[in-house]
């Protein structure tokens, strides 16, 4: 689960990356930790309070795995693969995601919050109530996905398209959008408008602003 | 220490959460509000027992939950009310510190949501409830009252590490950070921002 050791340096507020004392910033030998790392995911199997925030990813085949409690705060992905993997309560808050694809997937209770996801691809994966709440996202693809209950408060959403997608209770509030789409989709069991006190939150589409 | 979201599974609207050690033993639950067999399942599959349960605030959350746990665990309730339709509870207020199971528990006030609100903070996590979730402060009231909801929000959230992870008791969990910078609701008015 959760692991919540602070990084050994007192002037330092991150968490120990895992099976450290430090956190990844201040690890005497970073390539050597991302070669192990990489070693680990690239073979796949079960991840339990993996924290390998700060770190950037690049070019990686992710095969079948499951995340739980995992932190990836201002990582960076590039170029990376993920297939058959299942993400439950991991943070990727102020992560950097460029052409990164998610295929056959899911999310649950995971933290996207201020990441930036450009050439961002998601398929055929589930993404129940996950906070996406002031991510940027440009060129992102959510093909064949379950967004139910997901929120999406203030992101900025350019060129971004929702196919075949259920976005039933999902929060698209307070958004800047250019060339948003929701083909096939169900915008209208979306919440587009601030809940008021009086109707308990308003379906549909609302006002955007751009 | 171990993080169970235990309503993740069943796709329930509202959270429950366990927090247990990295062993077998004494667990906290906090906010149930339902008792199910797959929650049965991870409490006795991890070898744990519910010793205490903490209630950020009662009225909002379905009792018979608590009713069920009670009968199956000899388990302890924390809130701000003396008894909760008949259970007796070890009451608690903002500034308090419990010690339970080997977890400091902080109990931070949260009067401007509701008298009988609290939040509990345990090591980086803090168990909100209904005063908030991810982007939003709750509505609870008049314009003003959510205005020093707020306020308080804002102002208990920047004592703490921005690394730390909320659990509201509805929607997605989010992090201090993440809410202090990007939630409308929490800007800061002398920043410029409008609340």
């Amino acid at each position: 689960m959760f692991d919540n050791r602070p990084c050994e340096l007192s002037s330092c507020d991150d968490f120990a990356a895992f099976a450290r004392s430090r956190c990844f910033r201040h690890l005497p030998d970073t390539e050597e930790y991302r070669a192990e790392i990489y070693q680990s995911l690239q073979a796949g199997g079960d991840f339990s309070g993996l924290n390998v925030s700060q770190m950037p990813f690049v070019n990686l085949e992710i095969p079948q795995s499951e995340f739980r409690c995992c932190r990836f705060s201002r990582s960076a992905f590039r170029e990376i693969q993920f297939r058959d993997c299942r993400f439950i309560n991991c943070t990727f808050d102020f992560a950097v995601h460029e052409e990164v694809r998610f295929t056959d997937c899911s999310f649950v209770h995971c933290v996207l919050s201020g990441a930036r996801l450009q050439s961002f691809e998601v398929r055929s994966s589930e993404l129940v109530e996950n906070n996406f709440n002031g991510c940027h996202l440009s060129n992102a693809v959510f093909d064949d996905c379950d967004l139910t209950r997901s929120r999406f408060i203030g992101a900025h959403l350019f060129d971004t398209e929702f196919t075949n997608c259920n976005v039933r209770e999902a929060y698209f509030i307070d958004i800047v959008q250019n060339r948003l789409s929701f083909r096939m989709s169900n915008p209208e069991d979306a919440f587009m408008a601030r809940p008021s006190a009086n109707s308990g939150g308003e379906l549909g589409y609302a006002p955007i602003h751009t | 220490m171990r993080l169970y979201t235990l309503n993740v599974e069943q796709q329930e609207t509202e959270n429950s959460y366990l927090l247990a050690p990295d062993n077998a033993g004494d667990a906290i639950l906090v906010d149930p509000t339902s008792f199910t067999v797959s929650m049965l399942r991870t409490v006795e599959d991890n070898r744990l027992y519910i010793r205490s349960i903490l209630l950020t605030h009662p009225r909002e959350l379905r009792m018979s939950a608590i009713g069920t746990i009670l009968k199956v665990y000899d388990a302890r309730l924390y809130a701000t009310y003396p008894n909760i339709h008949g259970y007796p509870t070890t009451r608690v207020q903002g500034g308090d510190t419990l010690e339970l199971g080997g977890f400091e528990v902080s109990v931070l006030p949260l009067e401007e949501y509701s008298r009988h609100a609290v939040m509990f903070s345990v090591s980086s996590f803090l168990f909100c409830g209904p005063a908030m979730s991810a982007g939003i402060v709750a509505e609870n009231g008049t314009q003003i009252e959510r205005m020093l909801l707020a306020e308080a929000l804002r102002k208990q959230f920047r004592q703490l590490s921005p690394q730390t992870l909320l659990f509201p008791l509805h929607g997605p969990p989010s992090t201090i950070e993440a809410e202090l910078t990007l939630n409308i609701d929490l800007t800061d008015p002398s920043d410029g921002g409008v609340l």
